[in-house]
């Protein structure tokens, strides 16, 4: 794991902890956890990604919360949705043209484990079975978000039946 | 000829279902069995018995939780306990959720017999108040009698304020004889001159020096209620309709999830899951709005969050950049709450479309069906089971409502209302 021999048993172990890899093969794990550079910390407010910015790297959050936002010309900018400890932010990395398409902000200090997307990629388009596995798991996350999104749109609360 | 009387047993050991079965073939009876709860409760939703036995110890749906509900899906019913473990304890609780008396086993046929004509006497009783009940009500209160259920009590407006742009909430002054409210019981408001509408009860179930109800402008009742002002008199009936199982889900963790208004038929039974907190294990409130501005009681909101043993969540559907809470639809707190998805009760309302999402992820994460409970909405008109109005297939949501259990309610969401 690139520069962190020292580290890659607790590194291992926090990633075999994750949702994310719940359900892998422990070799996959493996393979997930080469793709680990490291953990990172965010405090209060710190932008961890904007929009349009190239999108490298796999999000695996351990601790924390994250608002995606837009910003919204006059009135600073409004969420549109929040991710939490045990969620996955991210995943333009996967697809081309690799570009963020919000800005991610931690609401509180954040900890997340980095994953190079570049290097999961092209473990995943070696391995088609990691593959899967990985792509199956954002899958899985953007069909739960779109399925959301929806009724947030549905405006479920202001319905009357 | 007069029909025969309707008998439903449910125990799981065949043997005692066939030593009743025996002791009642001398008399003139239709007796029917069933060994377990879910399949009583079916049973009794199709013949509507006169008098039923209730093993309290069965596999799969427990004894005390089918006497609550046979006593919620028809309060004339007549229920009768039978079980191996008699302990007064048992016995008052099981008086409490509706039982009419209680049958240790074993039993001799005497005594078994003695229990049926007790109990079918009983019903005869039951049935003979409720028709009166019903003819008083019909034929209208008489000048100078007490008023009936069906005629409403002038109360003053005590207090009324904003809580969002369209939702006020009115303190009224309790009717004279009021005598207390169940959680998750509504009122009918009559707006003088104007019309009346279902508004559930949304205060503490334990201060009795005002009735709090919070109303959605939505409509020509709600408006006008909604405008009243401090001193203003409105009429009032209630309180109707059944409560939130708060007694069944003692020693079990609660899961509240509220969306928008449905906050308010929610508040009394949070009142009273935080007053005798250590009677309920983890306590869940899970709530969702449109935005912080459609946020209901949001000081009562964070004083509950104040407390280290609720967990409650906030959810909006859209936020601006300064909110610290969570964004989505209420939903999405469901799949990460931490309840035992074996054992928790499961207490929802909003609109019949998020209700019906959010039960999709409680019955997801295992909940059972028959511990969840929702609180339904339709269009009535007299509130007490007599008009109509209300009807979904063979329920009335006033009388038989408006908290239901989710195997009942889901069915009566596909019933459109005509
Ligand atoms: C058991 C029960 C408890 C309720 N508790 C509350 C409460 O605590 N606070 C509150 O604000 N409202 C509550 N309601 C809903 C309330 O009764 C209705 O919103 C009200 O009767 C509408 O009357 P209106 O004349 O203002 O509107 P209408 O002119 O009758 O209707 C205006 C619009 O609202 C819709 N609507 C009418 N009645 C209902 C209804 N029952 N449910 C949903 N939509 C309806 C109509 O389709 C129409 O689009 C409750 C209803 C029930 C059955
Ligand atoms: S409102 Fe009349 S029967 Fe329910």
């Amino acid at each position: 794991m690139a520069g962190q021999d020292q580290n890659s048993p607790p590194v291992a172990e926090l990633l075999a902890a994750h949702p994310f890899v719940v359900g892998m093969e422990e070799a996959q794990v493996r393979r997930v956890a080469e793709c680990v550079s490291r953990v990172e910390q965010f405090s209060t407010d710190q932008v961890i990604f904007r929009s349009g910015g190239v999108a490298r790297i796999l999000y695996l959050l351990r601790r924390g919360d994250v608002a995606l936002e837009v910003p919204a010309p006059g009135s600073g900018s409004r969420i549109v949705g929040t991710l939490h400890a045990g969620d996955a932010l991210g995943w333009s990395w996967l697809f081309p043209p690799y570009r963020w398409a919000f800005d991610a902000r931690a609401m509180g200090p954040t900890e997340a484990l980095i994953i190079e997307g570049e290097k999961l990629r092209e473990y995943a388009s070696a391995d088609h079975e990691l593959g899967y596995q990985v792509v199956w798991r954002v899958a899985r996350e953007m069909a739960d978000r779109l399925q959301a999104t929806r009724l947030q749109m549905l405006d479920v609360y202001g319905e009357r039946p | 000829m007069q029909p025969r009387q309707k008998i439903l047993v449910i125990d799981d050991e065949e043997v005692v279902l066939d030593s009743c079965l025996a002791m009642l073939a001398s008399g003139d009876y239709e007796t029917t069995t069933a060994t377990d709860g879910e399949e009583g409760l079916r049973l009794a939703a199709e013949i509507s018995p006169d008098l039923v036995f209730v093993d309290l110890k069965m596999p799969g749906l427990p004894g005390m939780e089918v006497l609550e509900r046979l006593r919620a899906a028809d309060s004339t019913s007549v229920a009768i306990v039978i079980t191996g473990y008699a302990t007064v304890s048992l016995a008052v609780e099981a008086m409490k959720r509706g039982a009419f008396d209680f049958l240790p086993k074993p039993f001799t046929p005497d005594e078994f017999r003695e229990m049926v004509r007790r109990g079918l006497e009983r019903r005869v009783e039951v049935l003979v108040q409720a028709r009166e009940r019903a003819v008083a009500q019909a034929a209208g209160p008489l000048p100078g009698a007490a008023a009936g259920p069906m005629a409403p009590i002038p109360c003053r407006v005590l207090g009324r304020w904003e809580e969002t742009h369209d939702t006020v909430s009115l303190a009224l002054d309790p009717p004279p004889g009021w005598r207390g409210f169940r959680p998750g019981q509504f009122n009918m408001l009559y707006a003088f001159g104007i019309g009346e509408s279902a508004i559930s009860i949304s205060g503490d179930p334990a201060d009795e020096s005002r009735l709090l109800h919070t109303i959605r402008k939505v409509g020509k009742v709600t408006e006008s209620l909604a405008s009243l002002q401090r001193g203003d008199v409105i009429g009032v009936r209630g309180p109707f309709g059944t409560p939130w199982p708060l007694g069944y889900a003692a020693g079990r963790d609660v899961v509240v999830v509220a969306g928008g208004i449905g906050l308010a038929p929610l508040r009394p039974a949070i009142h009273e899951l935080l007053a005798n907190r250590d009677h309920y294990n983890r306590v869940l409130i899970l709530i969702g709005a449109r935005t912080s501005a459609d946020l209901l009681y949001p000081e009562e909101i964070q004083e509950w969050r104040g407390r280290f043993d609720v967990d409650l969540q906030v959810t909006l559907d859209s936020a601006t950049g300064g909110w610290r809470g969570r964004v989505g639809v209420v939903t999405t707190l469901i799949p990460r709450a931490e309840f035992d998805a074996d054992q928790a009760v499961g207490m929802v309302v909003g609109p019949e479309i998020m209700m019906r999402f959010a039960a999709a992820e409680l019955l997801h994460r295992g909940m059972s069906p028959s511990r969840l409970f929702v609180s339904m909405e339709r269009n009535m008109k007299c509130g007490i089971g007599l008009c109509g109005h209300c009807q979904v297939g063979s329920k009335f949501v006033c009388r038989d409502g408006a908290v239901f259990g989710y195997d009942e309610a889901e069915t009566m969401f596909q019933v459109r209302e005509v």
